[in-house]
Order: C-alpha cells, then structure tokens, then sequence
C-alpha cells in the first residue's frame, strides 16, 4: 500500500512543477485540441501582484484559522457554533440540498408511484384482469363442485332433464 | 499494432477475464492479471504524453470498427489520440495503476477481490473509452461506462443498505445529467448534422449568433447547445444542483473514492468542456453559465467541507469545490489552466484519499475524525504523505496547484474559493 502512496506523494510534488509551463502558456504544446487565448494568457501575467498572491493568502489565512482552532485554543470550534448555530447548522446540513431534493422530488415520485401501483395497477388492471377471471373461474368451479356430487341419482336426473330437453327441442322443431 | 488499441483494450480483456473467471481463477491470478495489463497501458501511454511534451508527436486517428451507417447518419469506433486525450491517458492509467496496486492491500480481507479487480479495470476501460472519442456518441458510451462502473463500485459492498441507496442515487443524479447530454447530441445532429467531434469544432463558428426555436422561444443556437451539454458535464462533475451523489459515494471501498471519485472520472465533464472549447467559445452565455455554477459550487462545496466529520466526505467535499475551480478556469477562457488542475489535482487527491484509506485501516474502517487524534506516532509515512497532499492542494511553493492556483488566481478568482482547500484539507489533517 505505501508503494502507491509514495509515488504519488512525488507525482503530487512535482507534477505541477515540470508540466507547469506546457499546460498554461503551451499554444504549440495543445496544438489546436483546445481553444486557445493567447491575449488572455498574457493578460493574466499581466495582473498585479496582489492578484497572483491572493490564492496563497487566503491558504494562510485558512491554515491560521485551522491552527488557531485545532492546536492553539480548541475551544474554539465550539464557541463558534454556539455563537452561529443557525449557521452551522446550515452548513453541516449541507444547506438542506437533501431534504430539499426529498420534499420535492423523492416524496412526489413515491406518491405518484403509490396511486399507480395501488390504484392503477392493483385496483384496476389486478382487479378487472388476473383477480377477475380467477374469481370468476373460481365462482364456476364452486358451482361444478356443487353439480358433481358423485351421487348415481343426481347424474341420472342430469341425463334425463337432457334428454327431455333434446327431445322436446327435436319435436319442437 | 498501434499502442493505443493497447491501452485501451487491455484494460477491457483483464476485466473480462478476471470477471468471467471469478473464484476459479483465484486471487492472486485475478489481481495480477488485472493490475498488470494496467501498468502495461502505463508504459505506453506516458511515451505518448512525453512525445506531445517534446512536440515530435503528431494527432492521430486510429479506426477500430465500423459502427453506425444509417441514412445521413454515420460514425465509427475509432481512438483518437491528441494533445488533451494524452494528458487524460497519463492521468488515468497511471493512478488506475497505483490504484489497483494499493488495493491489493486495502481489500486483502475482502472475499470478493477477483470482482473488484474486474470492476476496476472496466472502469478504466470505460474512461479511456471516453477520453479517446472522436464522436459524441462514442464519447457517451465511455461517459455511461464509466457511470455502470461507478454504480457497481459504489454498490461492492451490496449486503450493505446505505451502500446500495448510494449507488443508485449516484445512478439517478447521473441520469438528470445524462438527459441534458443526450439532448445536446440530438441538438449537435439537428444542427450540424453530424457527430464527428473535429467536423462540429470546425463548424461551430460559423453558427455563432444563429437561432433556434426551443422550448416555444426563439433562443440563441449555440447557448442552447452547450448548457445542454454543460449540464451532462454538471452530473458527472458534481455541480452544484447535481452533487448530491458525490458525498454519498464515499460509501464505496476508498480506492474507488481514489480513482473514480476524486482523480478521473468526475473531471469527465471538465475533460468535455474542454474537448468541445471552440463550441463554448461560440456562446458566451453558455460560458457564463459555467462561470457561474463553478463558482457557486466551489463555495457551496467548500463551506459544507469545512464541518463534516467523516474523513472521506471532507475529501470528497473539497473534491466538488476544486471541480468548481475547474469549470470556472474554463468558462473565462483559460481551457489550459483547468487541464493543468484536473493534471494535479488527480494527483494530490488521489494521494490525499489513498492516504485516508490508509488512515482509516489503520483505524480499523473508523471515519470520524472526531475519534482520531495522535496517529503521526503511529502511521508516521501516512502523516507525511497527507501533509504532501494538503500542501500541494493548498499550493504552497513548488508544489503540484502553485501555478493552477495562481493562474486561477489571475483570472478574477472567486475570493471564497482559495480557502476552501485551506480550510476544508488543513481541519481533516488536524488530527496527524
């Protein structure tokens, strides 16, 4: 595991150091693959000094807070948060993006997706269709269960009420 | 054979056969297998980037099947290799390679170490996929690659519930992105009527200030083009609107984090704004807009990383806020500039998550930072390691962001941006 590290512990330090002026500067070195500005590039060298440091000013001012904080006066941190609570709340909550997001999209979805599945799905096409031929086909069988008695009198009655009926039609017609 | 279907393809073979074969092929032969063919696509790709370094390389075009022939509409697989995809190769398959390296330590205990290997390697197949695109649908079949790879690693550990409800919201959130992508291809075809990448770049300036009818309004052609294409780049790149996947996808192994999550596959958007800068430099609406969401999102990201607790969060929080300083790098025209970020800053935060991981080994898989303290006596290489990290993050001297950081800087840098690597990185080093 410390073989990947070190190598880009060195590719961290020097990376930026040796492809520095390639990457920035290099028109010839991007040969058309990007759009290139040459008059902005030279105008950002052009900018005060001010401008340059500001990065590395505002890196120090974050390592001051981070040393005061952390290892000068740990106390700090929660002095801080009792002082701004609602905005430290804000923030560690991420600024409510998630909650926002389930108010207003992942809730809506679930009850859309209910009333289709409960409704739609299961109160209609369910209902009308699979559920309502197994109930008939269920409802049938009940009444061929109650015809099959397995009772001679009954099927001999069957066949006659039959046969009277076939012979009365044959006569009829 | 040309050493680009190499790189590319190697990758995809150890995938198939350390996938396919599983358990029957072992461990070791898995792991080997898989990490070999990445550094085999190393060692091509850096002769590659150094040739364009030196000047003596020339852009090529390397066709490897015929793909779609349908009426008007016609593309083929083919790996295009230039200046920007050879810094986008190193920077892969250099820090897929010291990844899958490190994981055959991190993941030792894991049963399932043949399928992680696998899934890596098709990842990395995927983002090289992408990187080398010469078409945009090519370019989005690397861009979704690399969205099933990160669903897949997210969900490794997929007995867990919070890691499966990570991964599909990374998989939702990226979708929200995609529309906008695949609307902004259908876009580039109606209007250009074609995709080939170098065909629309030589025909964007001519479009500039054309209209369209869209939506019911008349628009300006080429805004519409690129927010609609910005907006794919918003959901892989975790802007501001679209981040809400990132943080959560820390609950995937921290090699993951390492290389997909904070070296390359999230820089994929800041890689296509790039790739496409002649068609953004058409609108500069749409170069506002991007102006905009970067800075919003490098300090929206950069406040939050401030007072989280989870060690990987704060990563992947500042993670969010440096692909912010990306964009913005772009949208005031200095492409050179964000490249030169995304360059080292695949290093330091790669190393910055790896050196995490290891932290987090050694505190057998404990991430709250409020339960570190003292570790510079035990794990004293990792202190130093991290402490390389946050200084190269933090641009101090020589150091990896120096000229990023003050190139950014030059351009009428955001003032809440440069703290938040500060804060956001020195605070999760406080406790070594």
């Amino acid at each position: 595991m410390l073989v990947p590290l070190v190598l880009l512990a060195l590719g961290a330090v020097f990376a930026g150091f040796a492809f520095h002026h390639q990457f920035i500067d290099g028109e010839e070195f991007w040969a058309g693959s990007i759009a290139f500005d040459a008059d902005l590039i030279h105008a950002m060298h052009e900018v005060p000094l001010l401008v340059k440091l500001s990065a590395t000013i505002a890196m120090l001012a974050g390592l001051a807070i981070a040393w005061g904080a952390y290892i000068r006066n740990p106390g700090w941190p929660a002095a801080f948060v009792a002082q701004f609570g609602v905005l430290y709340r804000f923030v560690h909550n991420k600024w409510y993006f998630d909650e926002l997001y389930h108010w207003l999209l992942v809730k809506p979805a679930f009850r859309i997706g209910r009333w289709f599945w409960k409704g739609g799905d299961e109160g209609t096409i369910d209902r009308f269709g699979p559920n309502g031929f197994a109930w008939a086909v269920q409802l049938g069988s009940r009444g061929a269960v109650r015809l099959q008695s397995g009772y001679l009198n009954s099927y001999a009655l069957v066949m006659l009420v039959g046969l009277v009926g076939a012979v009365s039609w044959v006569i009829a017609r | 054979m040309n050493p680009i279907l190499v790189i590319v393809f190697a990758p995809l073979l150890a995938a198939i056969v350390a996938g396919l074969g599983n358990r029957m092929l072992g461990n070791v032969a898995a792991k080997s297998i898989t990490t070999g063919a990445l550094f085999l696509s190393m060692a091509l790709s850096w002769p590659i980037f150094l040739a364009f370094v030196a000047g003596t390389a020339e852009p090529s075009l390397t066709p490897v099947f015929q793909w779609v022939r349908s009426g008007d509409l016609s593309f083929d697989w083919a790996l295009s290799v230039d200046t920007l995809t050879a810094v986008m190769l190193v920077v892969i398959t250099t820090v897929s390679a010291l990844v899958h390296l490190y994981s055959w330590g991190y993941m030792e205990e894991d049963p399932d170490q043949p399928r992680f290997f696998a899934y890596l390697s098709l990842f990395t197949f995927a983002m090289l996929m992408l990187v080398t695109a010469d078409n945009l649908v090519q370019m989005f079949f690397g861009w979704e690659g690399v969205g099933l790879a990160s669903y897949l690693l997210i969900g490794f550990w997929f007995r867990k519930p919070s890691a499966n409800a990570a991964a599909i919201k990374a998989f939702v959130v990226n979708r929200v992105g995609d529309l906008g992508f695949m609307l902004g291809i259908f876009g580039v075809y109606l209007v250009f009527g074609t995709v080939s990448i170098p065909a629309i770049l030589d025909a964007a300036p001519a479009m500039a200030g054309s209209t369209i009818t869209f939506l019911g309004m008349r628009l300006d052609t080429m805004t519409i083009l690129c927010i609609l294409l910005f907006i794919g780049a918003m959901g892989k790149s975790a802007q501001i609107g679209l981040h809400t996947w990132l943080p959560d996808a820390m609950e995937g192994p921290t090699p993951v984090s390492a290389l997909i999550h904070a070296a390359t596959m999230v820089t994929a958007g800041v890689f296509m704004v790039c790739r496409l800068s002649p068609l953004f430099e058409t609108s500069q609406a749409a170069l506002n807009f991007v102006i905009f969401i970067g800075a919003a999102t490098c300090f929206f990201a950069a406040t939050v990383g401030t007072t989280q607790w989870d060690i990987k969060r704060v990563i992947a929080y500042s993670t969010c806020s440096q692909l912010g300083y990306m964009f913005f790098a772009a949208g005031v025209g200095a492409y050179g500039a964000a490249m030169f970020h995304l360059f080292t800053h695949a290093a330091f935060k790669a190393l910055l998550f790896l050196g995490a991981g290891s932290v987090i080994h050694a505190m057998h898989h404990e991430q709250d930072m409020r339960f570190y303290g003292g570790l510079r006596k035990e794990i004293p290489l990792t202190f130093w390691i991290m402490l390389f990290g946050t200084l190269a993050i933090t641009g101090v001297g020589v150091l990896g962001v120096f000229g990023g950081s003050a190139a950014l800087g030059g351009q009428r840098a955001h003032p809440a941006c440069a703290p938040s690597p500060a804060r956001g990185s020195v605070g999760g080093s406080r406790p070594w």
